[in-house]
């Protein structure tokens, strides 16, 4: 590897953005496109998604893409299949205070296990819809509280189908102490009778971007009578220990697919969004193309100079392209 | 851009009468089935559509004792498969597949005829919800049209 040269206008650029991280080039590359900066070698980056979709960045702020353009931020470019939130209402629809859980949600309100929760108010940070919720009183058991995001009986599923079920949650006000929170994924019968559940790992509330903080869960239902899906989080509380703290919580999701995609907001209706569709023009010479993403972590992928399909990769936010020999 | 709902007895009637359909974007075709019953999801997705019955159905949770009425559904016996296009296109909508075709910035707009043209009639559009919806879009089909 060697460093690139690069043409005048990148050199630039890259003179304004001076925290900007480097951009190493193989010098082989006969292209490259940095989408952190929206530069690009040669040719145009166009993209086909029908629904548009959300976009996080480096401080995990979420914003909206308009339909066919491009879901770029200074994180990379998003490049995703589409998905669908099974859930209908990720956006606290009807949540009202104090007592009153969102349209479909059900246990986020009232006393249980000594502990209430309390409606104080919904609103959005940046492209996320939250509720903020009021959490007091004396545990009277070690014991979790499931918050459900949809009833037992609502999402259908089938056996062998791999479900995510994610949810952010950020620390508003007070101490959660010993509190955590945990996606929780359960599978159900046509009746809405459990036969199963998993949950992911624990979620520290703490005080930050809503955007960065997620908690998720995967599981591949595998019980002979799975017929339903209930996305949940389970919200964990120590008997003796006494609680009040507020948490911001926004978007649920619940999808099929192997991780959490960027949540789908939703108000009453599950909702698909759709795949991007991005396509490059690869200059004369390339034989393979290298993604970089935002992990720092490579894929190299054969590729014909041209108009070129960028197929679906291995990670979502891509932060460089290398057109190679 | 143009939303299009197209309806089938089945998946199979669905890509036999698709099967060539494709839109060309950024010099690239991009066919509706890249293989073999998965679609292209850059501009389709195949949703479900249903109907009220006019019965609630009472749900109680056996884990937290939270209890949930809902509007019960009865689900059409098709296969829907909806397009975004970046016009409208005379050829689908002569097919006998043809649903509607509802303009996306008009709706956005307030024009009340966003609906370019359909193979129901207003009365059904208002009676029909599509499940998933296309993030994004807000037409408001199920509710009144």
């Amino acid at each position: 590897m060697a460093r690139f040269s690069p043409p005048q206008a990148y050199w630039h650029i890259r003179q304004r953005k001076r925290r900007a991280r480097p951009f190493w080039v193989a010098a082989e590359a006969v292209g490259f496109y940095d989408f952190t900066n929206a530069i690009y070698s040669s040719g145009s980056v166009s993209v086909a998604n029908a629904s548009g979709g959300l976009v996080d960045d480096l401080a995990g702020n979420w914003s909206f893409a308009p339909p066919n353009t491009l879901r770029r931020s200074n994180k990379g470019l998003l490049i995703e299949p589409s998905r669908t939130n099974s859930i209908r209402n990720s956006t606290m629809q009807g949540a009202a205070a104090p007592s009153t859980d969102p349209t479909n949600w059900s246990n986020l309100t009232g006393t249980a296990n000594g502990i209430t929760g309390s409606v104080v108010g919904t609103g959005t940070e940046g492209a996320l819809a939250y509720v903020d919720v009021r959490f007091q009183g004396t545990a009277v058991a070690s014991a979790g509280r499931i918050i459900r995001f949809e009833p037992t009986t609502q999402i259908v599923a089938a056996l062998g189908e791999t479900w995510t079920v994610s949810s952010f949650w950020s620390l508003v006000a007070g101490s959660p102490g010993s509190s955590s929170v945990r996606a929780y994924v359960q599978e159900a019968n046509a009746a809405g009778t459990t036969l199963a559940n998993q949950q992911g790992g624990a979620l520290l509330l703490t005080v930050g971007p809503l955007g960065a903080r997620r908690c998720a869960v995967t599981r591949t239902l595998s019980n002979g009578s799975v017929a339903r899906v209930a996305p949940s989080a389970n919200l964990v509380f120590t008997a003796g220990e006494t609680y009040d703290y507020t948490v911001r919580i926004g978007v649920p999701q619940a999808e099929i697919g192997a991780a959490a995609s960027s949540p789908i907001p939703t108000t009453a209706s599950a909702a698909t969004r759709s795949a991007d569709s991005v396509i490059v023009v690869l200059p004369a010479g390339t034989g393979s193309i290298r993604y970089t993403f935002d992990d720092d972590t490579t894929q190299t992928v054969s590729a014909a100079a041209g108009s070129y399909l960028i197929p679906i990769p291995a990670r979502p936010s891509v932060r460089y392209l290398q057109a190679l020999p | 851009m143009i939303d299009v709902l197209l309806f089938y007895p089945d998946r199979d009637a669905a890509m036999a009468d698709l099967s060539d359909y494709a839109i060309s974007y950024g010099g690239v075709t991009l066919p509706l089935w890249p293989e073999p019953g998965v679609i292209q999801g850059a501009f389709a997705f195949e949703p479900r559509v249903y109907v009220l019955t006019g019965n609630v159905v009472t749900h109680t949770d056996e884990e937290t004792g939270a209890t949930i009425e809902e509007p019960e559904r009865s689900y059409l016996a098709w296969h829907y498969v909806w397009l975004t296009l970046p016009e409208r296109d005379p050829d689908l909508e002569a097919r006998a597949s043809f649903g509607l075709c509802a303009d996306r910035q008009a709706f956005e707009a307030g024009e009340p005829d966003f609906v370019r043209a359909a193979g129901f009639t207003p009365e059904q559009l208002g009676a029909s919800y599509i499940e998933p919806i296309l993030f994004g879009t807000r037409y408001p089909f199920g509710t009144s049209v």
